[in-house]
């Protein structure tokens, strides 16, 4: 994909094209959705490609659920496409249906069941015969350790639990591509820990996640890619490293010294293309970023040993996605 | 105060207490009409006009009575904030009054406002002003009592449902209780050589129960000549009653509401498997997934299918048992013992007919509302299943649910074989008359169903009293629509009126679209409740 740069200086999205060695894994074009008058999507477009943990990202009253039950198949795209390993979701949506496996964010579980039987009614359902259900069920339970509590009612198990169960469901008939909707909500941070790590498991399985999250902090490390989505409009999309400073043209990094000096502060601010130069709060050194087309980290380093200054570190400093997410994204109340 | 404000307002914005108002002045206008033609015919055409309007009303007081009230407390119990009001310092009789007054309130304005209209027959001749003061003290005093008796069932229950069905099953019991009062009296009287100061108080309080019946009291009401005073011991004890029941709801409002249950579906009798009950369990599931699920877990599986058959057989245990003694002292068994089994067939086949109709109906209440409600209808939907198959599965599995009233019905049909006869015979007796309304009584029956099930989407309670409402009203409407033109033309061609196959076509057709049109209507409502993540 040809990235172009946004204002806050990371990469664009371009429309999606269908990559050269195969499908993508999902791939959204030129997506548009409206509810009566309001714009819930603006030409959504972004590829998620196979075998990896794409996070999609954004506040409330993005549109992140609406794409999501666009790619799900229950929602018709009004305009544009969503394709899932090349199948249409409006042409082709048996086949897409048997491609994924959606989790919503509430959770629509037959609650008065059993675990066993709530899995096997999904296993049943997606055509399979005893035998396979037997071994299917036997092998998401322990995926998913939950094999102790096969004759539970779901209704008396933690919302942790009940979320493995959820997990479990969509795993009955080994999709190649899961739609988690919010997975982590209302979990405790052990629940929260464990999930992800469940998730790693299955991408080592060789599944495709697709996950909707508002915890940050944990997609950042879970997620090999990412989509932003602000206002019914994609704000970035590509992977992590893109979103979290790689590509910024404005770098920041953070200068270590062995002590105070205030001569290197003052031969900083000298350079020229020098945007920022603040003190560190927490030990001698300081905070610089340049436009790095016209100053070189040497000259940089130089100017620091002309002071006098003794370099202890000199690191780029990686943005948080928190960091990324705010300047991305629009203050104020969405509609 | 600020609770009954509240009710108002959110009455007064819903759409709903319009379309209601709406539907009840057309209808009323509807009869009009049909009053117009009838008096073409007739010569107290205000009197049928009167008839019609008082027992639509009856019918609508108690359809919205009892989903309106059901649902005062309960809706507040599911939402989970009946906790908060309580936090709030409000006590219960201020939560009771908030609750229930603004219903009360809509169902008075809603016969309130035909009060006018029903003046105008005395206009059109046959009816006293006397009979419209009488029968509406009868319906105002009938609403407090049926509004309070639900609000009670309200407080009892967790669920809507729950408070509608038992508020239901007091309401027959109400209905019934001369008929109870007199099996007390016989029963007393076959095994009891000294009850005869017992069976006078029974017989008393027996005709007591009668006089506070509605229906008894519009039925003498309606007659020519009627001079009694508008307030009768029926109205009295209607609001005597309906105050019985505010004050039961107060004094267990603390004891049901102490707890908030957090809203999960129930699993009824359905047995884990592995336990000792096995073999009532779900067990696996079959090939066909929803079919299974609906059986087990919509009609109560194999367990309910056991207790449906062993109440029925106990049912009609008790029916013989009742014929037998009645016979016994009326003149003895001996010769007659052919008789009381008759009776009890008779009963067996109008009870497993009824029967069998309110469960399909409460079924298709609750077969996709619960998928909604529940929040579980976007898992199905995802499923590569087609939509055809989805539904004829779970219409199958609720319909699983009945085979207990048609084995019941079988056992009726082979106790009254001669009834079972003439039923047949009269079907195709002539130009086959009998089927043709079999099959519009049938389509609208069908038409119920589909009602129900397409408003109990659209709607949070009241689906299956509203789509009997609706069936009822629609069939006024239908018939005044049709008999109107028919009977003008019938001045022209004298002959129309000989056949009953130009209703039969027209009804028919009118149906079949109007099914076809709520079949797709509940699709529709299915993926935009799925689409919208509801």
């Amino acid at each position: 994909m040809d990235d172009e740069q946004n204002q806050e200086g990371y990469a664009m999205p371009s429309t999606p094209e269908t990559s050269s060695a195969g499908p993508a894994a999902i791939s959204v074009s030129h997506l548009s959705h409206f509810f009566k008058q309001h714009r819930a999507l603006d030409d959504v477009g972004f590829e998620v490609a196979p075998q990896c943990i794409h996070g999609f990202v954004g506040p409330n009253g993005a549109g992140k659920t609406t794409t999501l039950r666009v790619i799900a198949t229950l929602l018709k795209p009004q305009h544009g496409h969503a394709r899932i390993y090349g199948h249409d979701v409006k042409d082709e949506y048996r086949e897409v249906r048997r491609l994924i496996g959606f989790m919503p964010d509430h959770f629509s579980m037959y609650r008065q069941m059993t675990v066993f039987e709530y899995l096997d009614f999904f296993a049943a359902a997606y055509g399979m015969n005893l035998k396979e259900r037997n071994k299917t069920i036997g092998d998401v339970l322990a995926l998913t350790d939950m094999d102790g509590r096969r004759n539970d009612l779901i209704k008396g198990l933690s919302r942790g639990m009940q979320q493995r169960v959820s997990l479990s469901r969509v795993l009955v008939h080994d999709p190649k591509l899961l739609l988690l909707d919010e997975p982590a909500s209302g979990l405790d941070p052990r629940a929260r820990i464990e999930l992800m790590e469940i998730l790693v498991e299955l991408k080592n399985l060789g599944k495709t996640i697709f996950i909707s999250s508002h915890i940050l902090s944990e997609l950042a490390e879970l997620c090999d890619s990412c989509t932003i989505l602000d206002r019914g409009q994609v704000k970035y999309t590509g992977s992590m490293e893109g979103l979290l400073g790689a590509h910024s043209e404005d770098r920041r990094y953070r200068l270590r010294l062995e002590e105070k000096n205030e001569m290197v502060g003052a031969n900083l601010a000298k350079l020229p293309a020098l945007h920022l130069c603040e003190s560190l709060p927490d030990e001698p050194g300081y905070l610089v970023a340049f436009d790095s087309d016209k100053l070189g980290v040497n000259e940089v380093l130089r100017s620091v040993m002309d002071a006098g200054g003794v370099i202890k570190a000199f690191q780029p400093e990686a943005r948080h996605l928190n960091q990324a997410f705010m300047d991305l994204t629009e203050a104020g109340v969405r509609t | 105060m600020a609770l009954f404000n509240r009710s108002l307002r959110v009455e007064a914005r819903s759409i709903w207490t319009y379309l209601v108002r709406l539907g009840l002045v057309g209808t009323i206008s509807l009869m009009l009409l049909t009053t117009w033609v009838s008096s073409l015919m007739t010569n107290a055409p205000g009197l049928i006009f009167f008839t019609q309007v008082i027992y639509v009303d009856l019918i609508i007081i108690i359809g919205v009575g009892i989903a309106y009230f059901s649902s005062a407390i309960t809706e507040e119990k599911e939402e989970m904030t009946l906790g908060l009001l309580i936090m709030t310092g409000l006590n219960p009789i201020s939560i009771l009054m908030g609750k229930s007054t603004s219903r009360m309130i809509g169902l008075i304005f809603l016969l309130l406002a035909q009060f006018p209209f029903t003046l105008l027959a005395i206009t059109l001749g046959g009816v006293s002003m006397t009979q419209v003061l009488a029968a509406y003290v009868c319906l105002l005093s009938f609403a407090v009592f049926i509004g309070n008796l639900s609000l009670f069932c309200s407080v009892f229950c967790q669920r809507a449902r729950g408070a509608a069905v038992l508020a239901t099953v007091f309401f027959i019991l109400f209905l019934c209780l001369p008929l109870l009062f007199e099996l007390f009296e016989e029963i007393l009287e076959s095994t009891w050589s000294n009850s005869a100061g017992t069976i006078a108080v029974l017989e008393r309080m027996g005709e007591k129960s009668f006089a506070m019946n509605p229906f008894m009291r519009l039925e003498e009401i309606r007659w020519s000549g009627f001079a009694g005073s508008p307030v009768s011991f029926q109205a009295t004890s209607n609001v005597v009653g309906g105050c019985l029941f505010f004050l039961l709801s107060y004094a267990i409002f603390n004891w049901r509401t102490r707890e908030q249950k957090v809203a999960a579906p129930s699993r009824g009798i359905v047995l884990k498997a592995g336990g000792k009950g096995q073999w009532i369990s779900a067990g696996r599931c079959w090939s066909k997934p929803l079919l299974w699920k609906d059986f087990n877990f919509l009609t109560g599986g194999k367990g309910a299918f056991i207790v449906k058959t062993l109440a029925l057989l106990l049912l009609g245990g008790v029916v013989y048992f009742y014929n037998y003694q009645w016979r016994r002292l009326n003149g003895g068994v001996s010769g007659f013992e052919g008789r009381i089994l008759r009776s009890t067939g008779e009963f067996i086949l109008q009870f497993s007919w009824l029967a069998c109709a309110l469960e399909l109906a409460i079924q298709a209440g609750r077969v996709f509302k619960s998928e909604v409600k529940w929040g579980t209808h976007s898992s199905l939907m995802t499923l590569p299943l087609p939509p055809g198959s989805m539904v004829t599965q779970k219409i199958v599995g609720c319909l699983l649910g009945i085979i207990p009233y048609f084995v019941f019905l079988i056992i009726g049909m082979i106790l009254v074989p001669s009834e079972v006869d003439s039923f047949f015979s009269a079907l195709f007796r002539g130009d086959g008359e009998g089927l043709a309304l079999l099959i519009i009584f049938f389509g609208a029956f069908v038409l119920w169903l589909y009602l129900t099930a397409f408003y109990s989407l659209i709607l949070k309670w009241g689906a299956l009293p509203l789509a009997l409402l609706t069936v009822f009203m629609g069939t006024q409407c239908v018939t005044s629509a049709i008999m109107i033109p028919m009977t003008m033309m019938s001045a022209m061609v004298s002959s129309f009126f000989d056949s009953i196959w130009p209703f039969f076509f027209i009804i028919t057709i009118f149906l079949t679209v109007l099914i076809t049109f709520l079949h797709r209507g509940i699709g529709k409502q299915l993926a935009k409740a799925a689409s919208d993540g509801q």
